[in-house]
């Protein structure tokens, strides 16, 4: 490691810790630090403790691990489709477990407790499953990834026009429902259900640590891979798997959250300098973590009575880092 | 000089209370000799008008009118956007001159929903884009609308009929909404039955809050629940709110700005309602079924920390089963009962409940 990737480390494993802290800090119901800590420690008032073990702990918690995961899979698929502009919300993969979601929501009618939520993540983690699928075959035939770009965009026209049609045929409460969870929240995984994010998220993060030498390897193409001994076909399908399962938990549980998929890999190799997964995965990791942070303080500012849509928040830092890596692309080494 | 004046504006007003009139604050009805003039305001633009109408008796013959929707009454075909709308025109007793409604599975009137089913009143689908050539067939002379923020009417305007717009649901005082009834019966010939409804719903709900006014406490009430991040809450100014302090509560979002639907933090309704008396609800659930305590803490684990669900003084209302939305429009006073016979039962003794039940 040299000392550039060390700066990268330390600097954002300590925005890390800054941000969660804050987050357990900063809400719209002003608590002393005293007072958060005691409650962290099971002490204190009652009523505080309350808001901060079940509201700000698991917020805190599902932010840093949704955008950990978003993050990851925006990378593993700007890799495995050698495209910079890839990622779960632009290929379509967010709408696939969006429809998924949709189906289970609209269709299958007000359920609700965990079993309803598992349930979602299921048909969210088919349904992207599918679209990764049609993507992969896709890939096959076409080769201009800006081609594929658009046909995954297609394909996401085609889920979103499916969701449409359910949405048009189911009772309003439903619907209502519905487009809430659309505008994305991290505040919807409760301490109960915290436990089973956790467990798909780490999971799923753990098998993509294990896939950062076949991923350098895939950076040099496919056919060099072969000749490297790295079985492509099988590194597919655990990218797929492992950006499947991702991408569906953090849909299933928050609503599709935009850009931090797309843009955070970008960060991460704009810090590093470097497109070798061995530092950039936990770099991009490390990274997706603190912007989801950052946003998901964003939402409940201190002083105001509502809460803004996470989605209203996102785009605001992904968009701009898109626009600036598209503009400096001749600059950047990595797309050359 | 001032005294007299201040005696002389203190009858007035008493007067106004008595006549029971000018309640609304975005309807406004003048007569005269040959018809009347009804000016309904725009509640989103201060100042601005939505529409302007004249009703002219059928058989009258009027030289000259003043500006505005000219439309003769009674009308005898009437389009409905809105399922509260129809139960207004129900209640006036004029059901049989709705010739088609929008969304009819939103209808809670048995013989509403009966005429529907036996093709008396057409559905002409969602309000929002509804079938138009279906609404031409029924040759409407009316088109009751709920306009919306900056929306238009749209297709309806092929017609040639005049489209009525009612922001009734706009109004922040409950027996205001009711006053809409006046400009239904004007328009459907049933001015008298609509004048006497109005009165008696003025003076049932004033009696109600005189008597809820007695009791020697208030209790606190939280109300709703989270949809996506935030908490649905009615607003300081609105009727709901005004409602609930009428029925002798204390809302805990009383001092909440606005006066519609609003949105709290799940943190804030922590800090003001996890020791809150009694918690009221509005759900939809499917045939009827009732929501439970295990439903509410399924939906979100948080519900469980607030005291109304450990004590068990969750209140639930199915707004699908029941006919919440109506009552609230046309009878305040009978969800004013309801409030009052949660909040102080000692208040309403063998009080029977319409709407609402308590959660097992």
């Amino acid at each position: 490691m040299n000392k550039r990737t060390h700066i990268c480390f330390a600097a954002l494993s300590a925005a890390l810790l800054v941000l969660f802290v804050l987050a357990l800090l900063l809400g719209p119901v002003a608590i002393p630090a005293g007072e958060v800590w005691a409650a962290l420690l099971g002490k204190g008032d009652p009523l505080w403790a309350t808001i901060v073990l079940q509201s700000r702990l698991p917020q805190a918690v599902t932010a840093l691990l949704a955008g950990a995961a978003l993050a990851v899979s925006g990378l593993l698929l700007q890799t495995l489709f050698s495209n910079p502009l890839a990622g779960p919300s632009i290929l379509g993969v967010s709408d696939g477990a969006n429809l998924g979601v949709a189906v289970v929501m609209l269709s299958v009618g007000a359920g609700a407790g965990l079993g309803f939520w598992l349930t979602t993540v299921l048909a969210a983690m088919a349904g992207s499953a599918v679209v990764l699928g049609l993507i992969v075959a896709f890939a096959r035939r076409v080769k201009s990834s800006t081609m594929l770009l658009i046909i995954g965009i297609m394909i996401g026209y085609i889920a979103s026009s499916l969701i449409s049609i359910l949405n048009f045929h189911a009772a309003a409460d439903q619907v209502h429902r519905y487009v809430m969870w659309g505008m994305g929240d991290f505040s919807s995984v409760t301490m109960d259900r915290l436990p089973y994010f956790c467990s798909f998220v780490l999971l799923a993060l753990a098998a993509s640590l294990l896939l950062v030498k076949p991923l350098d390897a895939l950076l040099l193409g496919e056919a060099y891979a072969a000749n490297l001994g790295v079985n492509v076909q099988r590194t597919r399908v655990w990218i797929m798997l492992c950006t499947g399962l991702m991408t569906a938990a953090v849909t299933a549980f928050c609503g599709p959250i935009s850009f931090i998929g797309l843009a955070v890999p970008h960060i991460a190799r704009l810090m590093l300098g470097s497109s070798n997964h061995h530092n950039l995965l936990p770099v991009t990791l490390l990274a997706g973590a603190c912007l989801a942070l950052l946003c998901s303080i964003l939402t409940c500012l201190p002083g105001t009575s509502s809460v803004l849509p996470l989605n209203a928040v996102t785009p605001l830092f992904g968009a701009p880092v898109i626009i600036y890596v598209i503009m400096n692309r001749r600059k950047i080494h990595y797309f050359n | 000089m001032k005294k007299t004046l201040s005696v002389l504006l203190l009858l007035l007003s008493l007067n106004a209370f008595a006549d029971q009139t000018g309640r609304a604050r975005y309807l406004r009805i003048e007569k005269a000799e040959a018809y009347t003039v009804v000016t309904v305001l725009d509640p989103w633009k201060k100042g601005s008008e939505i529409g302007r109408y004249v009703l002219v008796p059928g058989k009258k013959q009027v030289e000259s009118l003043p500006k505005g929707q000219v439309i003769k009454v009674p009308v005898s075909r009437a389009v409905i956007y809105t399922s509260v709308h129809s139960a207004m025109v129900e209640a006036v007793g004029a059901e049989e001159r709705i010739a088609a409604v929008c969304e009819s599975e939103y209808l809670t009137s048995e013989n509403l929903k009966k005429a529907v089913r036996d093709g008396l009143i057409k559905d002409l689908g969602s309000a929002t884009t509804p079938n138009i050539e279906k609404m031409l067939l029924c040759r409407p002379d009316v088109i009751l609308a709920t306009p919306y923020e900056n929306n238009s009417s749209g297709n309806a305007s092929k017609t040639g009929a005049p489209i009525v717009q009612l922001p009734d649901y706009m109004e922040q005082d409950p027996l205001a909404r009711v006053e809409w009834l006046r400009f239904i019966g004007l328009l459907f010939g049933a001015e008298e039955r609509a004048e006497s409804l109005y009165r008696e719903v003025c003076s049932q709900y004033e009696s109600l809050k005189a008597l809820a006014a007695t009791a020697t406490r208030r209790p606190k009430v939280m109300t709703e629940r989270k949809w996506g991040s935030s908490w649905g809450v009615a607003a300081g100014g609105s009727y709901i709110a005004r409602m609930l302090a009428d029925a002798g509560a204390d809302y805990i979002f009383s001092d909440h700005p606005g006066s519609g639907s609003s949105y709290a933090s799940v943190e804030q309704v922590l800090e003001r309602g996890r020791d809150a008396d009694f918690w009221l609800l509005k759900y939809t659930m499917d045939g009827g079924r009732q929501m439970s305590r295990a439903d509410l803490a399924g939906d979100n684990p948080v519900y469980k920390v607030f005291a109304p669900y450990q004590k068990g003084t969750v209140w639930g209302c199915n707004t699908i089963s029941t006919p919440y939305y109506d009552l609230i429009a046309i009878h305040p006073e009978k969800v004013l009962a309801e409030f009052i016979a949660i909040f102080h039962p000692e208040l309403l003794p063998d009080y029977k409940f319409l709407l609402y039940h308590k959660l097992k």
